[in-house]
């Protein structure tokens, strides 16, 4: 355990240091950079390119919701009275 | 425009800042935004490669990027609560519910 | 007609293999089912019929080649033979290889490599001493297949087992055949392993006999030991010629290869060693332990494998290493081996003679007889392998036909010996059970306490005239085997004798001097023991009660009593029909003239070879051996346990016989318990101790020692591998438990390690 402790530090900053390394100096950045597209692009590729990803996005963050809304709820019992009782005392 | 290189190499050195918080630090919330930074050191990753051709592809996986980063923070705050709520505490070293 | 003949001779191995498992699944059927039992005998009337259309199969075959080959001689004057030899030259006379036949079935094996294929192939093989031997086998396996119908049928202690025995007893014949039929020594060496395989089953037939199992045991372990050394032999043969087929081992283009390297020695050493193979499976000395013992196996197996058939595999081996001897250019180079063979077929001949004097149990005598007369033909093929390699080649075929005529003289005689022994056991056996079964008072099925041998001699006696058809072929057989003259075996014998002392006669052949010797005391033995077995058995009064009950009554055991009781006696025919010559290849087609060729025959029985003069000392030779053969011991027999029977009279060509022994019995006054009761009798009890012996190596040397490293390999080695998985298993199944601390920090940095993993595979990939 202790061991692969060092082992786990030790490996995370030779692997820092080679991936800065390595990323940097690779080939495929060796062309001309041809400058960032634009907002509408982005846009048009979301909307009609990417319409399905976009669509899942939006399902996904929205059951996230519904899961963090019911792992944060409230069971004392005072406030599952409020609720028995319509939402009143 | 920036040399990529730049932008590359600050992806890298917030992606190794990122797992040595992860892997040090003994407060929960704390890992989750080491979480958060790994990610995003991925997003700048992304869009540095979309400056380079051009190509809004890069940019659209970066948008799904941080969506899900967005909803796994979500989930990973509402799990914090409720651990809190039973536990007292969010001390990773005393929480050892998984052990055989 | 000899085309299609031809074509089925490959028929005659299969039919019986295939039959086998046929009979094992279908008996495994119907085992206990009263049709199964009375009609179809268990599986006996299906391998009596196959046997039958095997043997009609062999006829056919035999006769499409001796019509294709040696031609019918019909009526010459002086069975004028001499020129025949002259013609041909001298190594064709004994590795002819007819050349029509054996290229007429070749099955080779196809291979991408076709020099393999050559050599591996199963092809057929004919010439005149397997076609002989091919006779001898079907005839006998038929016969001796319908002796089992009613010897094993009709004993209750056999009852539903028999099909297992009718399977193994066809698989055997397969085998039997196969290595006749062979054409290289390869196929030989196989069908040689499946008949020592049938051998160990059968004699270990009733399997929860302990003596039995033990028997089966040291029958395979021993030939076994010969095996090994056979398959040294082929090795080598292999080595020095690169395939073991008969026709192109003995070409002279390969021998003249093997000379030219200088390879004779090892040569020699190679037929040396498959010599030794030879000896294990016809037991001689020192391999002979497993012959006696052999026969706890049923009597039918007795007849087939050890007197009849797989015992004459050593011989046919030896028969076909001959031709080796017979070539010129190997002159001389192989004569040490000729006098080994010599010298070990005259020592077992008159070991096994002594042994047999004191034995009382009927089935051993006959086992020893087997040993004796066995070696009989060893010595004859050792003469004639000397003759033919120094350069006498007349002397020598003569020499070799002579024990070629043996082996099927003593087959047809031994076989018949033992089915007639096999006889008296099973109508002891019958007599007791019916006096037993008598005394009413006691109605269990089996019975313990049942310590009557019926195959003990001194239990026996007076059996001749109750058993008439028994006694006579008994009386023939043994006559044979002694070498009275004009019936049977005496052709054979005086044969080998007068060649074997012919042999010693010439220049430099004094070493020959001890086996003739010993062949000619050997005779006189085998004079006295086999007429010691008959008379104790069939003459006199009888010794215990049952000898008086004894009625010969079973079906199926008379008919081939008879029919070899008239083979036998038919070998004057065979002989007068120049057989000797004719099986050795050397001279002399099968003549018809039956009478010019049976006065030829007796002129040659005194002298080896072509010319008509009649040398003294051979003359003096063979009147020496029938005086002592016919009448130096069995008047001693008849002297110690002639006598009248008491009740029934004996058939008249019986009668005489009987009278004949009681006179001598009244009149001598040899008595021999000196003897009897002398150390020498002892230790010829004991086999001469010399199965004690191999017995106490086995055990203390060898089996103990070795048994001793193979259970600390098994503990240390093979039993420490497999804790040693266990243990480390356990080990890294811990290890790894005890990652799972359940902290969520753990968890991450193993995720960080498997960050890091996956991290250097990009990288070194990359």
């Amino acid at each position: 355990m202790k061991l692969l402790n060092s082992l786990a530090y030790f490996g995370l900053i030779v692997m820092g240091l080679v991936i800065i390394a390595t990323v940097s100096t690779d080939s495929i950045w060796e062309d001309e950079a041809q400058g960032s597209p634009t907002t509408g692009e982005l846009a048009n590729a979301l909307l009609l390119d990417w319409p399905f990803a976009f669509l899942m996005l939006g399902v996904l963050l929205a059951m996230a919701l519904v899961g963090a809304a019911y792992l944060v709820r409230d069971e004392r019992k005072e406030n599952l009275e409020w609720e028995i009782n319509g939402g009143e005392l | 425009m920036i040399d990529p290189t730049y932008a590359i190499g600050l992806g890298a050195i917030l992606f190794t800042i990122g797992l040595w918080g992860a892997f040090t630090n003994k407060n929960a919330i704390i890992v989750l935004m080491c979480a958060e930074l790994i990610l995003n050191a991925v997003n700048i990753n992304f869009i540095a490669a979309a400056a380079q051709y051009g190509d809004v592809t890069g940019w659209v996986y970066a948008v799904i990027a941080i969506a899900i980063a967005a909803a796994e923070v979500a989930i990973g705050l509402a799990i914090f609560l409720s651990l809190y709520s039973q536990r007292e505490t969010i001390n990773l070293d005393e929480v050892r519910l998984l052990k055989n | 007609m000899m085309m299609s003949a031809i074509d089925y001779a490959l028929l005659i191995p299969i039919i019986p293999i295939v039959a086998f498992p046929v009979i094992l699944f279908i008996g495994q059927m119907f085992n206990g089912m009263p049709s199964w039992r009375k009609a179809w005998k268990e599986g006996g009337t299906i391998a009596v019929v196959v046997l039958g259309v095997v043997l009609g199969l062999s006829l056919s075959l035999i006769s499409g080649y001796i019509g294709a080959v040696s031609g019918w001689d019909a009526g010459n004057a002086n069975g004028d033979v001499s020129a025949h030899s002259a013609t041909e030259s001298n190594d064709d006379a004994v590795s002819a290889n007819v050349g029509e036949y054996d290229s007429w079935i070749n099955f080779h094996i196809t291979d991408g490599d076709n020099l393999i294929s050559e050599s591996f192939g199963f092809g057929i093989y004919l010439d005149h001493a397997s076609v002989m031997l091919l006779f001898v086998a079907s005839f006998l396996c038929l016969m001796i297949g319908i002796f089992s119908l009613g010897y094993m049928n009709t004993d209750e202690i056999n009852l539903d087992r028999n099909h297992r025995f009718y399977a193994e007893f066809l698989l055997f014949s397969a085998g039997m055949f196969g290595m006749v039929l062979a054409d290289d020594f390869l196929w030989l060496f196989i069908f040689w392993e499946i008949m020592g395989l049938c051998s160990y089953l059968l004699i270990g037939f009733y399997y929860d006999k302990p003596s039995a199992a033990y028997a089966a045991k040291k029958a395979f372990l021993t030939t076994r030991v010969g095996d090994v050394f056979l398959f040294i032999g082929l090795l080598m043969m292999w080595n020095l010629f690169n395939s073991l087929e008969f026709a192109t081992v003995w070409s002279d283009a390969a021998i003249a290869q093997v000379v030219a390297d200088g390879n004779q020695g090892q040569l020699h050493l190679a037929l040396g060693m498959m010599f030794i193979g030879a000896v294990g499976k016809s037991a001689q000395f020192p391999l002979h332990v497993w012959l006696p013992d052999a026969m706890e196996g049923p009597t039918p197996v007795s007849a087939l494998i050890h007197a009849a058939t797989m015992v004459n595999a050593g011989l046919y081996l030896v028969v076909r290493m001959i031709p080796f001897f017979a070539n010129d250019q190997l002159a001389g180079d192989l004569s040490t081996l000729a006098l080994t063979i010599a010298w070990i077929g005259g020592f077992t001949a008159v070991f096994a003679a002594l042994i047999a004097f004191v034995q009382k149990d009927i089935k051993k005598v006959l086992a020893y007889s087997t040993m004796s007369q066995l070696a009989y033909i060893f010595t004859g093929l050792g003469a004639a392998a000397w003759l033919l390699n120094n350069g006498h080649t007349t002397a020598g075929l003569f020499a070799f036909g002579a024990s070629l005529f043996h082996l099927f003289n003593h087959a047809m005689a031994k076989g018949m010996l033992f089915m007639a022994s096999g006889s008296v056991i099973h109508e002891m056996h019958h007599a007791h059970h019916k006096i037993n079964h008598s005394h009413g008072d006691h109605d269990d099925g089996h019975h313990e306490e049942d310590h009557f041998d019926a195959q003990d001699m001194t239990n026996m006696g007076g059996l001749a005239g109750k058993m008439p058809i028994t006694a006579t072929a008994m009386a023939v057989g043994s006559m044979s085997i002694i070498g009275i003259p004009l019936i049977g075996g005496f052709w054979s014998k005086e044969g080998i004798i007068a060649s074997t002392w012919k042999a010693a006669l010439t220049d430099g052949g004094f070493l020959l001097f001890g086996p003739a010797l010993l062949l000619l005391i050997g005779a006189g033995m085998t004079g006295f023991y086999m007429s010691r077995m008959w008379f104790m058995t069939f003459a006199g009064k009888a010794n215990t009660p049952v000898a008086d009950e004894v009625v010969e009554d079973t079906p199926f055991i008379p008919i081939p009593l008879v029919i070899l009781t008239f083979m036998t006696l038919g070998a004057i025919v065979l002989a007068s029909m120049h057989f000797i010559g004719w099986a050795s290849e050397g001279f002399g087609h099968l003549s018809l003239d039956i009478v010019s060729g049976l006065v030829h025959e007796l002129k040659h029985a005194f002298l080896p070879g072509g010319d008509d003069s009649v040398s003294s000392i051979l003359f003096l030779v063979t009147m020496l051996t029938i005086f002592l053969s016919m009448i130096v011991g069995p008047f001693t027999a008849m002297a110690l346990y002639g006598g009248r029977l008491d009740a029934y009279k004996a058939k008249p060509w019986l009668q005489w016989l009987i009278r004949l022994s009681h006179k001598v019995n009244s009149r001598s006054h040899f008595d021999n318990t000196a003897w009897a009761e002398s150390s020498l009798a002892e230790a010829l009890d004991k086999r001469l101790y010399i199965d004690d012996f191999y017995d106490n190596i086995c055990e203390k040397w060898i089996v103990v020692p070795f048994a001793n490293i193979c259970a600390w390999f098994d503990r240390r080695v093979i039993d420490g591998a497999v804790k040693g998985i266990e243990y480390g298993s356990q080990e890294t199944s811990t290890y790894i438990r005890s990652l799972t601390t359940g902290s969520a920090r753990d968890y991450i940095m193993m995720a960080v390690l498997g960050i890091f993993a996956i991290f250097l595979l990009i990288w070194g990939v990359a």
